[in-house]
């Protein structure tokens, strides 16, 4: 189901959205953030995968 | 404090430039969406601001010659992936997976802005927030989501969020719920039967 609006409808509930977050609490993140957010999800799904040091986990690698 | 009417006129610059972007690529046959923190700063009006504009791919992606032709035919330069376009950062991505086919159209006379599901932005906002490790920011944006679609101010279909919410990739229907009852306490909105009949 998509779902059209056009970009005055959109607009007409900024007031509207800004008052609820204002009730809920506003998030404010710098782009750069953003980025480390992403690539820290990254690195810990490449890790689970293939170890702290980009080799395949082995169960018969011998501890260090 | 923060100044609103500078942050609506640089989202109003970020969603013009997005339509600008789309409208190419669509003459070139592909199909962007915009996704990711551009998609819940739109939604939210909450000051998640990624600041710059990520759009993926439905279905095919267009190459690096392809992506190149067509951004530097608006003016930018030769790229990987980060293009500027009037002092916007265009986070250009490849084919998307997409859970949810809900997606939310904006039209404006120069064309028009197709937006990653609220129902998936509030499933991948919940997963981040308690994956790889607790993010309260993550956290918050899933309130607010949820607290806009409560107030009426975000068209979002429970039954879908409930059904990304459960697939295999996600696994966060419990924080769902819980973020669900927490928002209308909060904001002192009883639940409407259709939503208990949702998550009963």
């Amino acid at each position: 189901m998509e779902r059209v609006f056009t970009l005055e409808e959109w607009e007409k509930k900024r007031e509207a959205r800004y008052e609820v977050a204002r009730k809920i609490g506003f998030v404010q993140r710098s782009p750069l953030q953003h980025q480390l957010g992403k690539f820290s999800v990254k690195k810990a799904a490449l890790e689970k995968l293939y170890g702290q040091y980009g080799q395949p986990i082995s169960r018969t690698t011998p501890e260090a | 404090m923060v100044n609103t009417d500078n942050l609506s006129h640089e989202q109003l610059l970020r969603l013009e430039i997005a339509i600008e972007v789309c409208a190419a690529f669509r003459k070139k046959g592909f199909e962007p969406i915009l996704y990711g923190g551009a998609t819940v700063e739109l939604y939210t009006q909450g000051l998640y601001s990624t600041g710059d504009v990520g759009l993926g791919f439905l279905r095919t992606a267009p190459n690096l010659t392809e992506k190149n032709e067509v951004m530097s035919a608006l003016g930018c330069r030769d790229s990987v992936r980060l293009f500027k376009l009037r002092e916007i950062i265009i986070d250009l991505g490849g084919a998307a997976e997409f859970y949810s086919n809900n997606f939310i159209t904006i039209t404006t006379p120069q064309g028009s802005l197709r937006l990653e599901s609220p129902e998936e932005s509030l499933a991948r906002r919940l997963l981040y927030s308690i994956y790889p490790s607790t993010n309260e920011d993550q956290l918050q944006a899933a309130k607010l989501l949820i607290a806009q679609a409560l107030s009426g101010n975000l068209p979002l279909d429970w039954t879908e969020a409930r059904r990304v919410a459960r697939l295999p990739g996600f696994k966060v229907e419990k924080e769902l719920l819980q973020l669900v009852q927490e928002c209308s306490q909060k904001l002192n909105l009883p639940l409407s039967d259709e939503l208990l009949g949702v998550f009963s």
